[in-house]
């Protein structure tokens, strides 16, 4: 186990250097060098600084390994347009990005499991007919267009929650610790609605999948023929086995929900990394987009590597290999 | 072999579900409407037909689907749209599927060295999530042409596809009718073109029928925020972006191509899970984006 | 052409401030947040530096000038002047210079007296090359100030004109020497907002949080007693679209340019309340007429009188103010916000058909695909537009289209509002769709249309025509009306005649507020201008009226 744990941090440093090779080559395809801006609030000073900090006198070869040095220290640049370094821009935004990804990603299991199992359950019945259609339907549909909507539904012609933002600019300060939950609370629930509907949707799909194909097997057979019922078949055996790949989706759902992270934030302004780079691009804020795709990039390959790692706990048979 | 391929899904037509079927027919009569867009729409897509009287019109008759701020026929931008749309998804799931195939199958022929570096190359780009890849590259490079979005689309949606094709082909090269061709002399070349590739085009289809879908919302989501398809090749999803500022107001901005986004892409979904029920029943729904990666590196390291 | 105005502004401004009035309870309605809802976040500029409207309202709750101009918006001789900074002033017999009496009670809000010597340093501050402000051409008429006494601070002039107390006590916004001595000149659009924003107006500034909000309290030691509200604070939302859905759903108590297309909705909204205020702002898109790649060429396209006039002639102006402004807008007039309107002036028709013979004569002719070429390079350019304004991006859409029907291809090249103004600075641009607050004074054509205007001004789209500087100095220098007025008009006359640009509308922004606001003297000088007077009546607050001046609690 030790050694398989060993191998897959290697490859995760491995990829997060190809990733820092690919931004760093990014940048590069910019004509000229980043900092050759005509933006009159960066000084000259801050110019030289940001040059010399990037040794942007130098040659490329020499660059890349100044630019590779200074990501693995954190030092992603400075951002012009938010007049700080961009390591604390991302800093604060991932938190925000984190939050609603990680209640996004909760609510999705426990509803995307469930509701898989129902399906694979009730399968060939009309309720399970339906259900499926349903996680089809929100599956086809476009993140921001169901943020869209539910913002138009939920913010306008039914004002139930606040049209965006993440707190009330004014009253959060002064709230109560329960106060601020709240407040919270309300002003994520459109945005989490918005990415949990689509999230849901695809996991009981897989679920659903995943149950179907162990059916068959020997052992779901072997307790059918004890006289087990066929919920407790379902719930017992082969939910146990199919819950295994699910470890591994979750690790995998990161990517997804970034990516949904990025339109939702957007229309609901909920000021995360997505908000952030999307902003930043039409800013031309190049330095904070970039560091954006890396630090997406780490987050995917952590993902991937705990859902890994789970997984070797959770099945014997593949720390062997 | 692309015929003989072809000619396997045209026999398996009679026997996919019935909802494929009807899915595979509303994506053709979709297509077929968005084509003949020239001939069909009332007007011309840019056309602003009096912006004045004309404005932000709720639909009539005359303007089924209703106006935009500018006076432009929402109908015929649906239209219009709809056949970018299309256009874009098709051209970039195409160059996704033959850059994918090609890397997939060299990466299982080459032997081991080349193969682990190639495969640690494609975990690399598989984690960078590919809205954020496209968001990074159009940032720096917009206002791209349209062929170059199609690009750009294709060169990022290849690598669970290539990563399927290598572990199709690392089966198949054990298998005897391969070893036989190459205990006959043929070379590596020879052995992917004949006896590799027609094996795994099927599977290729399927995933590229299911990639179609993807790219549609993907490509509408890049235009919404507004560095995606642009006049005078408006998408779908440049329409929202163009709604955005008053869209509580002109509610038909939202709805009409939001609808005809999401019969296509429930569609493009119908037709592939119809695809692989029918050619591969065993094989679990296609992961969105970045899913498919680990699942298959527990099955084939 | 000067004595013209003070008749024409009484007419088209006088009404604003006195129909509030009528309202005002007097001192005791203290209390009060208001959020200020603003499209985009950038950092806010000191005054020498304010290119834009977010900045000025800001600044202008902060800083405070030598005299306030009055309600009828006089700017000749001293009539009408209110004391601000300065408690008194005094002219010399021969009117060359002006004596300002400093108020002895005036603090800056980190409680250091203001001297002489502060508003003697915000003059060199502003004539500074290393500042580069716009408003350096304002201000050439004044020579120098001098200090006689720590209060007392003498502006020399250069010449007797007639608008000379208001270029004193209206264009500079006094600043602190001890604050902002320290920071080198160039490097004040990069100063840390929170430190250097230290002014004596009735708010003083709280916080900062870059693209997020920005917030003013009041200053409750300030000289000329506290503001009536507690606390304001502007909100930065990404785009106009954030923006207005913030102000509808009552997120925000202030969206000023509410789009025309939502007026309905807030009709229906009884918590909501609209006031279009005319302003002196003006909109035109200006065509650059140097290569925007490398200054010193000329534009490849626009160099050309011809072409520009062509295309001026292919938009339909009238049509595109209605679809963006609905029947309440106003054309643009000329080279001048419509309150100084020339109304003799002839603008170039509406003629698409002219247009076209025009561009073929001109040697662009229409291709197959029905773009016009001229020697091989097409008639294909692009349009810089912030995306900070909802009307702006607007007009940009319906342009490319006016112009796609005479054969040109246009793309909108929209960006943030800093990206935009930087862009505008390095004359980096095509056309542009700008918007400029001008002066309420014919010296504020200086700034824009003249060749002087190209280096200390705001005349990014290098448009000179030295017959056209000749005429406006002598309709500035002069005292007589009548002469004034010719060379004036003559001058204006030429400059739409050049086409250096394309007048579009003049803002009338539709001012969007809470019912529960009692809004005073709100001005076409600004819609803020009265801010520190607003109040809200005791029964109609709202929980974050009521927080007081206390700050937040500590952060665990």
């Amino acid at each position: 186990m030790r050694r398989f744990v060993a191998v897959r941090i290697a490859h995760a440093v491995v990829v997060v250097f190809i990733v820092t090779t690919i931004a760093f080559f990014l940048i590069h395809s910019v004509p000229g060098d980043p900092f050759q801006t005509d933006n009159p609030r960066i000084t000259q000073e801050i110019r030289d600084r940001l040059r010399a900090e990037f040794g942007y006198d130098r040659p490329v070869i020499e660059q890349y390994v100044r630019y590779v040095g200074n990501v693995a220290r954190g030092e992603l640049g400075f951002s012009h347009s938010l007049q700080i370094p961009v390591l604390t821009a991302l800093g604060g935004a991932l938190k925000r990005t984190l939050a609603l990804m990680a209640s996004a990603l909760t609510l999705s299991f426990a509803l995307g499991i469930w509701l898989g199992v129902f399906e694979a359950r009730h399968a060939g019945r009309r309720s399970a007919r339906v259900a499926n259609r349903m996680s089809l339907l929100l599956y086809s549909m476009p993140d921001f267009w169901v943020a869209l909507m539910l913002l138009l539904a939920f913010a306008y012609w039914i004002p139930l929650f606040p049209a965006g933002g993440m707190i009330d600019v004014v009253m959060h300060d002064y709230l109560s610790p329960m106060g601020k939950l709240w407040d919270y609370a309300r002003h994520m629930a459109l945005p989490l609605l918005a990415l949990t509907l689509v999230l849901t949707a695809y996991i009981a799909r897989y679920q659903r999948a995943v149950l179907l194909d162990q059916m068959p097997s020997d052992y779901v057979r072997t307790a059918r023929a004890k006289g087990a019922d066929e919920s407790r078949v379902v719930r017992r055996h082969a939910l146990r086995n199919a819950l295994l790949p699910m470890i591994t989706l979750a690790g995998l759902a990161f990517p997804m929900l970034l990516g949904g992270a990025v339109f939702v934030e957007k229309v609901f302004a909920w000021p995360g990394m997505g908000l952030m780079i999307t902003t930043a691009i039409f800013a031309r804020d190049y330095p904070l987009v970039i560091a954006g795709v890396i630090v997406g990039g780490v987050m995917v390959t952590l993902g991937s590597l705990l859902a890994d790692i789970a997984y070797g706990l959770a099945d014997p048979r593949i720390r062997v290999r | 072999m692309f015929a003989d391929a072809l000619a396997r899904l045209a026999a398996g037509y009679r026997r996919l579900a019935t909802p494929a079927k009807v899915a595979l027919a509303v994506l053709l009569a979709m297509y077929l409407v968005a084509l003949l867009a020239p001939v069909i729409a009332p007007y011309a897509p840019s056309q602003q037909l009096d912006i004045v009287a004309l404005k932000s019109q709720a639909p009539t008759a005359a303007h089924p689907f209703g106006t935009d701020r500018f006076s432009r026929d929402v109908l015929t931008r649906v239209l219009y749209g709809t056949r970018v749309s299309l256009t874009i998804a098709m051209f970039a799931v195409l160059i996704s599927a033959v850059v994918g195939t090609l890397y997939g199958l060299v990466a299982a022929t080459m032997g081991s060295v080349v193969d682990a570096l190639m495969m640690r190359l494609l975990d690399a780009v598989l984690s960078i999530p590919r809205v954020l890849l496209l968001l990074a590259v159009l940032a720096i490079w917009s206002p791209v042409p349209v062929s170059t979005l199609i690009l750009l689309l294709g060169l990022t949606g290849w690598f669970e596809t290539s990563r399927m094709v290598r572990a199709e082909a690392l089966t198949l090269r054990e298998r005897d009718f391969v070893i036989a061709a190459r205990s006959l002399g043929a070379g590596r070349g020879r052995v992917m073109a004949r006896h590799l590739l027609p094996n795994v085009l099927v599977p290729v289809i399927v995933a590229a029928t299911l990639g179609i879908g993807n790219v549609i919302v993907l490509e509408a989501g890049l235009s919404f925020i507004g560095i995606g398809a642009r006049e005078p090749a408006a998408s779908l999803g440049t329409m929202f972006h163009d709604g955005t500022e008053a869209f509580v107001g002109t509610w038909w901005l939202a709805l009409f191509p939001g609808i005809a986004l999401v019969v296509a892409v429930v569609a493009v979904n119908v037709l592939g899970d119809g695809l692989r029920a029918l050619l591969d029943p065993r094989q679990l729904p296609a992961a969105p984006l970045g899913m498919r990666s680990a699942t298959s590196r527990a099955t084939v390291t | 052409m000067r004595s013209a105005h003070p008749a024409l502004l009484l007419a088209t401004f006088g009404l604003f401030g006195c129909a509030d009035r009528s309202s005002d309870p007097g001192a005791g309605e203290v209390g009060g947040t208001v959020v200020i809802t603003v499209p985009g976040g950038f950092p806010p500029s000191l005054p020498p530096i304010i290119q834009e409207a977010t900045s000025r309202a800001v600044a202008d709750q902060v800083f405070e000038r030598l005299a306030d101009i009055g309600e009828d918006l006089n700017t000749l001789g001293d009539r009408g002047f209110t004391p601000r900074l300065a408690q008194r002033w005094s002219w010399a017999p021969d009117s060359l210079s002006i004596a300002f009496a400093l108020d002895p009670r005036a603090r800056w809000h980190d409680g250091r007296p203001v001297r002489a010597s502060d508003v003697r340093f915000t003059l060199g501050l502003l004539k500074d090359p290393l500042t580069s402000s716009p408003f350096t051409t304002l201000l050439v008429n004044i020579d120098s100030i001098s200090v006689a006494d720590s209060l007392t601070a003498v502006v020399w002039f250069r010449r007797r004109t007639p608008e000379q107390f208001y270029d004193a006590a209206y264009q500079i916004e006094v600043l602190p020497e001890h604050v902002l001595g320290r920071v080198p000149r160039n490097q004040l659009r990069a100063a840390n907002v929170a430190s250097v924003f230290v002014g004596s107006g009735p708010f003083r500034m709280s916080q900062y949080e870059p693209g997020v909000r920005l917030t003013l309290i009041a200053d409750t030691a300030n000289y000329r007693g506290r503001p009536k509200l507690d606390r304001v604070i502007w909100s930065f939302s990404t785009d106009a679209g954030a923006a207005i859905t913030q102000f509808m759903s009552g997120q925000s108590d202030i969206y000023d340019g509410v789009p025309t297309d939502v007026l309905p909705r807030l009709d229906s909204n009884p918590n909501l309340r609209v006031r279009p205020v005319t302003g002196f702002v003006y909109a035109y898109m200006a065509i650059n007429q140097r290569d925007p790649r490398r200054n010193a060429a000329p534009h490849p396209i626009f160099a050309d009188r011809q072409v520009r006039r062509a295309l001026s002639m292919a938009l339909d102006r009238e049509a595109m103010l209605r679809n963006v402004f609905g029947p309440t807008g106003v054309l643009g007039a000329g080279p001048y916000p419509s309150a100084l309107a020339d109304s003799a002036v002839r603008m170039l028709p509406f003629d698409r058909a002219a247009a076209a013979a025009m561009l073929d004569s001109a040697g662009w002719r229409a291709g197959a695909d029905g773009i016009r070429s001229k020697d091989g390079r097409p008639l294909a350019f692009s349009i810089l537009v912030p995306t900070s304004s909802a009307q702006r991006m607007r007009y940009a859409v319906l342009l490319q289209e006016q112009f796609r029907a005479v054969g040109a291809r246009v793309t909108v090249d929209a960006r943030d509002i800093q990206g935009f103004i930087d862009r505008q600075n390095t004359r980096n641009f095509d056309m542009t769709l700008t918007a400029w607050s001008s002066d309420p004074a014919i010296g504020g054509i200086k700034q824009t249309w003249t060749t002087s205007g190209m280096v200390g001004g705001n005349n990014n789209m290098s448009y000179s025509n030295p017959q056209v500087d000749a005429l406006i100095d002598s309709a500035l220098t002069g005292f007589d009306p009548v002469r004034t007025r010719q060379y004036a008009h003559r001058a204006y006359q030429m400059i739409v005649d050049d086409a250096p640009a394309v007048w579009l509308y003049d803002f009338v922004q539709n001012l969007g507020y809470h019912s529960r606001l009692r809004p005073v003297d709100v001005r076409a000088t600004g819609w803020a201008f009265g801010l520190a007077r607003w109040w809200i009546p005791e029964a109609e607050r709202i929980d974050r009226d009521r927080l007081g001046l206390r700050p937040p609690p500590p952060q665990p």
